[in-house]
């Protein structure tokens, strides 16, 4: 009976953390969900979780749309990668993120991605992974230093009173 | 004077009353507040922390009151003042655990390091109850800082939620704290459900003496590898370190006394009626902090099972055994959930001590759960 319980308990953990997966409702919607556009642009390539769109305009052209376009959003990131300025969404938005692609020359690509959970499953993985990583390295100093204390300091043995 | 000047008179002098401003939320506010004063007055349930958040919640919610806004100058008022500087400027959370370090024994987890890893995987309920949130309609920065409640650890909470979700600072501390409270009525169901009766009476050997230069190197080398790994958490971290490094070193004692008696006393008054005045009516009654309740209990039962199941797998590998009843202890519950380790364990083997090893795995999971904090706050980052 216990075992039962626990398996269901334990059913019910998973099915809460994999119930995203077989929701449409969850990041679904239809291309670019929702994430500002800059007209004039041409369609290249659809993916089920991506949208690659090109802009004969320059990368600082389309930059300056974007930064306007994200002025009234309150919880988008920036960060200028080598290859791109990458634009995360912190918020509730359909979209997960926009990258302005920098080496097109006359010309720009812009991918837009759909929040996915892919992105959380991993985040949190490498994350969690990371929090026992960080204590493991604690634990292997640790034992380095009572091995030290022990080698160089040894506990005294109290001689008993006669 | 005419009797509609009196009339006007009178009219103007009740609107300046808080009466014509007053809303059923107000009365539902106080109610809510009176609650807490129950609980903590009548009932001694965690009063510390519940008489000064009770009253903040009381006195905020009157219309008009001069207590959590600015003036027309632009000053903040005066619980406003506390909230800001004190809560939005993260300075009481990194106070309250340099009063916590002052306070705490490194030494049953110095003298076993294994116990690090209970702490590691008593976190586990952070991730997962931020998947769940994000389901529930939260946003990213929300998720993981309702996600963070399952670590028990309130100035954690405090400082990730005040980082990241500052509307929702009042539910994620108010739950935070509530299931703290409850840890017994919470944890030993699922403790009594998770060990088999063999692994209950699992004796596990006392740990050794640590030597004073043993300890004062514990703070700096922790301190030190944080620092280095998890970068974001370093105000939390520091201050705990430090508390702890005048603690160890003996050689301020009256600097330790302050800092884990009257500036943790100071500290705690101002925690308590800042939290209990960000309650404020149109802020508190909607559905979000509802839910934040649910899945704090969520991520609490999580992270009670993740510790135990991390035990089970250390066994595997390891020839001394542990008991599986302290890994409820990776929370960060001091000292609820050593304790109820130890009960639980007594009531299987009355000669059966966890009480110091089961203290050993929630001073890790107080080092845990900062460090998941850290990892989080690296994703905004």
């Amino acid at each position: 009976m216990k075992r039962t319980i626990f398996a269901i308990f334990i059913g019910l953990m998973f099915g809460l953390v994999l119930a995203p997966l077989s929701l449409q409702a969850w990041g679904g919607g239809e291309p670019p969900w929702n994430a500002p556009l800059l007209p004039g642009g041409t369609t290249v390539k659809t993916e089920s979780t991506a949208i690659y769109i090109e802009y004969n305009l320059p990368y600082e052209k389309v930059l300056a749309f974007y930064k306007d376009a994200m002025a009234k959003y309150p919880d988008e990131k920036f960060r200028d990668w080598s290859d791109q300025m990458y634009i995360e969404d912190q918020g509730g938005a359909q979209w997960h993120s926009i990258g302005i692609f920098k080496d097109g020359g006359a010309k720009t690509t812009v991918k837009i991605t759909r929040d996915n959970m892919t992105w959380v499953f991993s985040t949190l993985a490498i994350r969690f992974a990371g929090v026992f990583f960080v204590l493991c390295v604690l634990w292997v100093f640790l034992n380095i230093n009572s091995a030290v204390m022990k080698k160089f300091f040894p506990e005294k043995k109290k001689v008993a009173k006669a | 004077m005419s009797f509609n000047e009196i009339w006007d008179l009178l009219v103007g002098t009740f609107k300046t009353t808080g009466f014509p401003s007053l809303t059923w939320q107000h009365v539902v506010m106080w109610a809510i507040g009176c609650f807490f004063l129950y609980m903590a007055i009548v009932k001694d349930f965690e009063p510390l922390l519940l008489l000064p958040i009770g009253f903040g919640i009381f006195l905020v919610n009157f219309p008009n009151t001069p207590l959590f806004g600015y003036t027309e100058s632009g000053h903040p008022e005066l619980l406003q003042f506390f909230y800001k500087y004190g809560i939005l400027w993260e300075v009481i959370p990194c106070l309250i655990f340099l009063g916590l370090g002052a306070m705490t024994d490194f030494e049953p987890m110095i003298s076993n390091p294994k116990m690090l890893l209970i702490g590691a995987g008593a976190q586990l309920g952070v991730f997962v109850t931020f998947t769940g949130t994000i389901l529930a309609g939260f946003t990213i920065k929300e998720a993981a800082s309702v996600g963070i409640i399952g670590g028990a650890d309130g100035p954690t909470t405090i400082y990730l939620t005040a980082k990241l979700a500052p509307h929702l600072l009042s539910a994620n501390t108010l739950a935070a704290y509530s299931y703290m409270s409850l840890v017994p009525i919470i944890q030993a169901p699922i403790m009594r459900l998770m060990t088999s009766d063999k692994e209950r009476l699992i004796k596990m050997k006392v740990g050794r003496r640590c030597s004073r230069t043993e300890l004062v190197l514990f703070p700096l080398t922790c301190g030190g590898i944080i620092a280095l790994m998890v970068p974001a958490v370093m105000p939390l971290m520091g201050m705990l370190m430090f508390g702890n490094l005048m603690r160890v070193s003996g050689v301020v004692k009256r600097l330790t006394d302050t800092a884990a008696n009257p500036l943790m006393d100071i500290v705690t008054i101002f925690l308590g009626l800042s939290v209990g005045a960000s309650m404020q009516a149109h802020v508190f009654l909607t559905y979000k902090p509802m839910l934040v309740f649910g899945l704090g209990l969520l991520d609490f039962v999580v992270c009670t099972a993740g510790g135990i199941l991390t035990v089970k797998v250390i066994n595997l590998m390891v020839k001394n055994k542990i008991n599986p009843l302290i890994g409820n202890s990776g929370v960060s519950a001091i000292p609820m959930a050593p304790r109820l380790s130890q009960l639980v364990g007594q009531q299987y083997d009355k000669k059966n001590y966890l009480l110091m090893h089961a203290m050993a795995a929630c001073l890790a999971g107080s080092i845990g759960s900062p460090a998941a904090a850290g990892m989080l706050i690296s994703m905004f980052e």
